[in-house]
């Protein structure tokens, strides 16, 4: 059997390609299947060599997961070479941190300068050598954190008044390596950093200070709209896995303001009475909840049905314990609470039940 | 093509650092916007920074300042004007629109960010000299009526008075032009309610950046004067700090001692 060369070049997409044969493999060797669907031993035999020779093309070419207990370890590596880079990222600092006071000040600021493009020559080595991007993961988050040392501390050095600038420069650095090797959580983390320099320069633009852009969380909720709405104007044939990020990281910041909002509404910018502002926010967020477990069912995006269904159940909770929390007996809220929880368990069936049938790929 | 994001990732890094670099290096070109020499009560050194066994080896002092309103019980009489008034507040930019009477004004002022500005410290000035006298006349009748006070209380205070606040520091200074006495720092002004009979619109300093640096030899030397005060007993210390072009300080010299 003659195997082309994968026509793909992401990772991701092929991972899912590899785990489409390994479905309709398993499904064939089924009794089942078998019975409703007779291959000639020929046929067999050709789909075999075909299949096995295809999942060999793509392991070879992007080193994926064939197999169910690859995936398990694929896991286990995922989680310990992002626990493995935070916890280097805090060596590195405090390793800093414990003798940067013995060096003279052009030391501190070679020593400053030179770990994140140390860290950076570390991650494209890594990423050259291996298509798994664990090590490479693990290297650019140990690059970023070096990145952030360089600048706080380069600030701390020079007594330098702080700006929002140095989140620009943090957030495009890992945009950046994030697009250069791939890496799902480095996109998560630049796009959180961009969205809250957007939100420092505005504030510092209105002439307030620039760290006071926690405090109006309705910025958050225009850069959450935009975060999500990105992937539908921003193709990525190359990195068919980031528009989920995009779209989670969106509905995460967009969600927590208004949760934010409805529960503390007097930094709102609406010129009303607070209780009005909490009630509206919460109208929101249930409307807007729902509203993502809707689009998430219709577009097949797993994750926007889990963040809606989960911010759904935290904005309906909250507005019943503002309810009836203090007039209701505790038994009998809770019992009132346990009912609407299997209701809503029930209403989520309903859904799920829905879904079921759809032929078409399930994203993030 | 292939290495342009690597390249941009190279990039971003030492252009940043250029950034910050050249920035240090414009505050420290030319004469300095302040000079003066600060002891141990104006810059506190804090004792776990040097310790052998602590996690973090920098030296940095902190900048101490004091107002009127820093006293409890509040001096009275003092000859230190309000710092903030509704006209000065106007200036700095806050919307001070709402009277301090209606029913809105709480939340009216609630709501209003803090605001960069500029802070005018005076060093051992009239300001000073206007508090402690005041002060003094207050101790003496607290302790006419029988209120001990700490002998050390008024020995510790900062010397650094904030004088006056401006959203422009060219003003600021043409109002206060001795540069070794008056120093110009950045940092952010909060409006409230004062909830007093009748309620007044007033403001608060939020934030001073008062963290400072100190680069070797002079951290080695408070590292030897650490060890020393264990011996001996506070011997003080004195610290001859620059603030540059865009107001940012650093350490010139040190001397140790009274």
């Amino acid at each position: 059997v003659e195997i082309a060369g994968s026509d793909t070049s992401d990772r991701a997409a092929a991972q899912q390609a590899a785990d489409r044969i390994s479905l309709l493999r398993q499904e064939l060797a089924s009794g089942e299947l078998a019975s409703i669907l007779t291959l000639t031993p020929e046929q067999q035999q050709r789909f075999d060599e075909w299949s096995s020779a295809k999942l060999a093309v793509l392991a070879e070419q992007f080193d994926v997961d064939t197999t169910a207990s690859q995936k398990r370890v694929s896991w286990g590596m995922r989680i310990a070479s992002t626990l493995g880079g935070v916890a280097i990222c805090a060596a590195v600092v405090l390793f800093f941190q414990r003798y940067w006071g013995y060096l003279e000040t052009w030391a501190q600021v070679t020593t400053l300068l030179i770990t994140p493009l140390l860290m950076l020559s570390g991650a494209e080595f890594m990423s050259r050598r291996e298509r798994t991007r664990y090590f490479t993961g693990l290297l650019a988050l140990v690059a970023l954190a070096s990145f952030v040392m360089n600048l706080a501390a380069l600030g701390s050095i020079f007594n330098i008044v702080s700006t929002e600038r140095a989140l620009l420069a943090w957030g495009a650095f890992a945009v950046v390596l994030a697009y250069r090797y791939g890496l799902r959580l480095m996109l998560a983390l630049g796009l959180l950093l961009l969205i809250s320099y957007a939100a420092a320069a505005f504030t510092a633009q209105l002439g307030y200070h620039w760290l006071e852009f926690w405090d109006r969380p309705e910025h958050f909720l225009l850069l959450g709209i935009l975060s999500f709405a990105l992937p539908s104007y921003l193709k990525h044939p190359e990195h068919s896995n980031f528009p989920p990020v995009y779209r989670l990281t969106g509905a995460l910041t967009f969600f927590m303001a208004v949760l934010s909002l409805a529960e503390w509404g007097k930094p709102s910018y609406l010129p009303w009475e607070t209780l009005s502002i909490e009630r509206l926010y919460e109208f929101v967020g249930l409307t807007f909840s729902g509203t993502a477990i809707w689009l998430g069912i219709t577009r097949n995006w797993n994750g926007i049905v889990n963040t809606g269904a989960a911010f759904f159940t935290l904005f309906l909770f909250t507005r019943l314990y503002h309810w009836w929390w203090i007039w209701m007996p505790k038994y009998l809220f809770f019992a009132v609470v346990g009912t609407l929880g299997i209701a809503l368990v029930l209403a989520f069936k309903q859904l799920r039940l829905k879904m079921v049938g759809r032929g078409s790929k399930v994203t993030e | 093509m292939k290495n342009t994001s690597l390249a941009a990732g190279v990039a971003i890094i030492l252009i940043a650092n250029a950034f910050a670099l050249v920035h240090a290096a414009r505050n420290r070109t030319g004469n300095p916007e302040a000079e003066m020499t600060l002891t141990n009560r104006e810059l506190v050194l804090y004792s776990t920074a040097i310790s052998d066994k602590d996690e973090d080896s920098g030296v940095t002092l902190n900048l101490r300042w004091t107002t009127a309103e820093d006293y409890y019980p509040p001096i009275p009489g003092t000859a230190v004007p309000p710092l903030f008034n509704q006209q000065k507040l106007s200036q700095m930019g806050f919307d001070c629109s709402v009277s301090p009477a209606s029913d809105k004004a709480v939340r009216f002022y609630q709501r209003q960010r803090g605001r960069p500005v500029f802070i005018a410290l005076e060093y051992d000035g009239q300001a000073w000299r206007d508090l402690f006298e005041a002060y003094r006349r207050a101790a003496e009748q607290r302790a006419a009526a029988g209120v001990k006070e700490d002998p050390d209380f008024w020995r510790q205070k900062s010397h650094l008075v904030v004088i006056d606040a401006d959203r422009d520091a060219t003003a600021l200074r043409n109002r206060y032009p001795n540069r070794s006495s008056v120093v110009i720092v950045p940092g952010t002004v909060r409006i409230f309610l004062a909830q007093q009979n009748p309620a007044q619109i007033d403001g608060r300093i939020e934030q001073i950046p008062s963290a400072i640096h100190v680069p070797r030899p002079f951290s080695d030397g408070f590292r030897n004067w650490n060890l020393e005060k264990k011996k001996q007993g506070d011997a003080g210390y004195s610290v001859r700090v620059r603030f540059g072009s865009a107001l940012e300080p650093w350490v010139a010299a040190v001397q140790f001692g009274r």
